[in-house]
């Protein structure tokens, strides 16, 4: 909580007036050619401030985020890949969500680490990972919507569901591909459109120029960047808009109404139990709206409101001002990928009983290495050791 | 072990991104200059489109001073200077 608090008190700190200021007059001051030209605009992108608090973001905060998803859903993984065996409805969501967290957080590093690299591994790595991290953005969301309604069907259709129990697990994997399908041709776009390039779309220099000052110009050429390319003026006005419009709608959104539409009837079917264990249910569900809503709704409204002021003249300070708060509220989102294996597997009683086997058994096993390693010398310390495991050997004779 | 396997090499990329700090923000024009650039000051110039990475169109004359200055292409002393050059 406390992150949040200073993740969103920071900027603030960047963005005050008077900082603003004293980095005009100084600007100002070096300025030679100050009267030639009265008001003249140049062009901007993050100020040095900025970029370095976007930097620290992505190197600290995200690589935070990327190391935590990656553990969390791999044990969800393994746990599944091993010790679950009877699989319903709810697991092969839970399954296909971690691979698609798993995905996003491998494809995460890879983008930050091509972006500070001007993408020198070529087009293809800029299509491809830019594709990859949005098919999982858009699969990891929608899966919890089906969770959502998997649990709506289960808990407040329990009887009508019941009928169709022998084929829940058909249905799952329909619904699942269905996903998948839907969020490779929302990324569809991305595959396509986006492309690395560097400089201008036309430009010319006059050759004395080289004589001169060159580092304005040569800022403006010499970067390269992965983001859409396209050859008309309309498919560019129609596309920058519809893409992340589309994020907006379906990737946020339609989640959200299904969810709330589930959770609230499922909540409501609670409340009327009389069950010792409602409290709990309660709390979850709870939880994993809350959870939802404040790690997606700050960057789906800096987005729309990035998408309605899109082709709109805009002060440098307020383009800058809308990235950094663009790129703080999606490391906000980000952060729900590594939350979900504690919200939506950790959270349930078989699954716990699950990795405790694994870990019980992965302990087993570090204790017989460790044990072939003792045996080669005979002293008491060993013998002492090997009386002490004895206690433990109920739960690790399946793994000798 | 497997975990290690792929641990290692996600950590050594991080790693690797943290000492290769080159980042690259989009520069682009937001805004025209109110102010005409006279034809003497000007060394270069290049197109802004909304077809790439900026949202406005925008033509840039770099300046004999080093600068560029972001002019609204519509406009009819940024057309003539184009012509001239």
């Amino acid at each position: 909580m406390y992150v949040y608090i200073c993740l969103i008190v920071l900027p603030y700190i960047f963005l005050s007036p008077d900082y603003r200021d004293l980095k005009m007059n100084s600007s100002l001051n070096n300025d030679s050619d100050q009267d030639i030209y009265g008001d003249i605009e140049e062009p901007c992108g993050m100020e040095q401030m900025f970029e370095r608090f976007g930097q620290f973001l992505q190197i600290y905060v995200h690589s935070v985020i990327c190391i935590v998803g990656f553990i969390g859903n791999t044990l969800v993984i393994v746990t599944y890949a091993f010790y679950k065996r009877t699989k319903s409805m709810t697991d092969v969501y839970l399954l296909n969500m971690a691979i698609a967290d798993i995905l996003f957080v491998v494809a995460l590093p890879m983008i930050i680490f091509s972006e500070q690299n001007g993408w020198a591994l070529g087009n293809w790595s800029c299509k491809l990972l830019r594709g990859i991290y949005s098919i999982n953005l858009y699969s990891g969301i929608l899966l919890l919507a089906c969770i959502s309604l998997d649990r709506y069907l289960a808990i407040v259709q329990a009887r009508r569901s019941f009928r169709f129990r022998s084929q829940a697990l058909v249905y799952s994997y329909v619904s699942c591909a269905v996903v998948w399908l839907l969020a490779l041709a929302l990324a569809l776009p991305t595959f396509i459109f986006y492309q690395r390039y560097g400089g201008m779309e036309e430009s010319f220099r006059f050759s004395n120029y080289y004589d001169d000052n060159v580092s304005a110009a040569a800022l403006l050429e010499e970067e390269y960047v992965c983001f859409f390319r396209f050859e008309e003026n309309d498919t560019a006005r129609q596309m920058k808009v519809l893409v992340p419009s589309s994020q907006v709608a379906v990737g946020f959104c339609l989640p959200l109404l299904i969810m709330a539409f589930c959770y609230s009837s499922v909540l409501v079917t609670l409340l009327r139990a009389k069950n010792f264990q409602r409290h709990k249910a309660v709390r979850v569900v709870l939880t994993v709206v809350l959870v939802f809503i404040t790690c997606h709704l700050p960057y789906n409204a800096t987005l729309l409101y990035d998408i309605v002021h899109m082709f709109h003249l805009k002060d440098c300070a307020e383009e800058e001002r809308t990235q950094l708060v663009l790129v703080l509220t999606e490391s906000l989102a980000y952060l729900h990928c590594c939350l979900n294996p504690l919200l939506y597997a950790f959270v349930g009683v078989k699954f716990r009983n699950h990795f405790r086997k694994i870990l019980q058994d992965a302990w087993c096993l570090g204790k017989k290495y460790m044990g072939a390693r003792h045996m080669s010398r005979p002293t008491s310390d060993a013998y002492l050791s090997s009386r002490r495991s004895e206690g433990s050997a109920s739960f690790c004779h399946f793994v000798s | 072990e497997t975990m290690a396997q792929i641990a290692v090499p996600l950590l050594l990329v991080l790693l690797v991104g943290f000492f290769c700090q080159d980042a690259a923000a989009f520069r682009c024009c937001r805004r025209y200059s109110k102010r005409e650039v006279s034809f003497t000051h000007i060394r270069g110039y290049a197109i802004q489109t909304i077809k790439r990475n900026c949202n406005i169109d925008a033509v840039i004359f770099y300046t004999s001073s080093g600068r560029c200055v972001c002019a609204d292409p519509s406009q009819a002393w940024v057309i003539r200077i184009l012509k001239c050059i």
